[in-house]
């Protein structure tokens, strides 16, 4: 075990594996969910890779007034377990604004 | 929770739409305001003139500025040249008793100002006169005074005209009578 995983799992108490998520790869200009609820997700890292803003909350009444605002071209939305608690293990949802962005999420849960 | 926004580059800059920046005052606004509405107006009034400027309109336009600019320039013309661009003339011929004789003949443009005659004292006879412009139908004092056997009488610098005329003017006048001593004609025209 390398000090890194030695270190993380000191830090969430288990072993822990990371991946990013290749379905969906897109936030559409309709609710999308991009992460589902999972209670072994410790921590997970969202970019808006579009050219357009998009909104995330943990509900599907995510809006321009009601969520997260992402900014287009690389803006990023993380959570961890130590931070924010189990908010890191309820569904994401997303909607982009003017129209369908790529995404990019990576996610880190127990192994 | 972290939520992170990239930097702004140079492009983002310069990519921003003018129509989300609404500010008054701000330099968007007033690039909005200031420059892309008149440019943009100015560019579709051009786009509108060069659509009805055809090759056929400039080229009448060209005929226009050949005709105008073909017209003599305006001079500083003193007494007694009159109208600029116009040449006084006058002509005084004594009578031949009660024949026609010719006292202006023109070829040209102009105005006929006057014609008249100058008696002598006692003189008995008044002047028959006989206008024929533009080689039409002659015009006799008759056709001024609206009756025939009328006669200019006796008068000195005689009746004031403005007769235009385009190609020619004749101006013939004979005494109504022999008379003693000779009396003269004149003429007043302004040539072009």
């Amino acid at each position: 075990m390398g000090a890194l995983a030695d270190y993380v799992k000191k830090k969430f108490g288990v072993n822990t594996r990371s991946y990013p998520v290749d379905d969906p790869v897109s936030c559409l200009t309709t609710v999308t969910e991009i992460l589902p609820d999972n209670p072994d997700r410790l921590a997970y890292t969202h970019v808006n890779l579009g050219t357009t803003a998009q909104y995330v909350a943990w509900d599907r009444g995510v809006g321009a007034d009601h969520g997260v605002y992402v900014a287009p071209n690389g803006g990023s939305f993380s959570l961890s377990a130590d931070e924010d608690g189990e908010l890191v293990g309820y569904a994401l949802f997303g909607i982009a604004i003017t129209s369908a962005n790529d995404i990019f999420t990576m996610v880190t849960e127990a192994a | 929770m972290r939520v992170r926004a990239p930097g702004l580059t140079v492009k983002d800059v310069w990519d921003a739409l003018l129509t989300g920046y609404g500010v008054v005052g701000s330099y968007a606004k007033l690039i909005e305001d200031q420059l892309d509405a008149p440019v943009s107006g100015a560019k579709a009034d051009l786009s509108t003139l060069e659509t009805r400027l055809s090759a056929a309109r400039a080229g009448f336009l060209d005929n226009l500025d050949a005709a105008i600019s073909s017209i003599p320039g305006l001079r500083q013309s003193g007494i007694p040249s009159g109208f600029e661009n116009y040449t006084l003339t006058m002509n005084r011929t004594p009578d031949n008793d009660a024949t026609f004789v010719t006292v202006l003949d023109i070829t040209g443009r102009g105005i006929l100002v006057s014609v008249g005659y100058a008696a002598p004292e006692g003189a008995q006879k008044g002047a028959d006169l006989r206008i024929t412009v533009d080689g039409g139908g002659a015009i006799t004092e008759a056709d001024f005074f609206g009756v025939t056997g009328i006669t200019i009488e006796e008068m000195e610098c005689g009746v004031t005209f403005m007769l235009g005329f385009a190609s020619s003017l004749l101006v013939e006048m004979a005494l109504a009578g022999v008379d003693t001593p000779a009396h003269s004609f004149k003429a007043v025209a302004l040539v072009e």
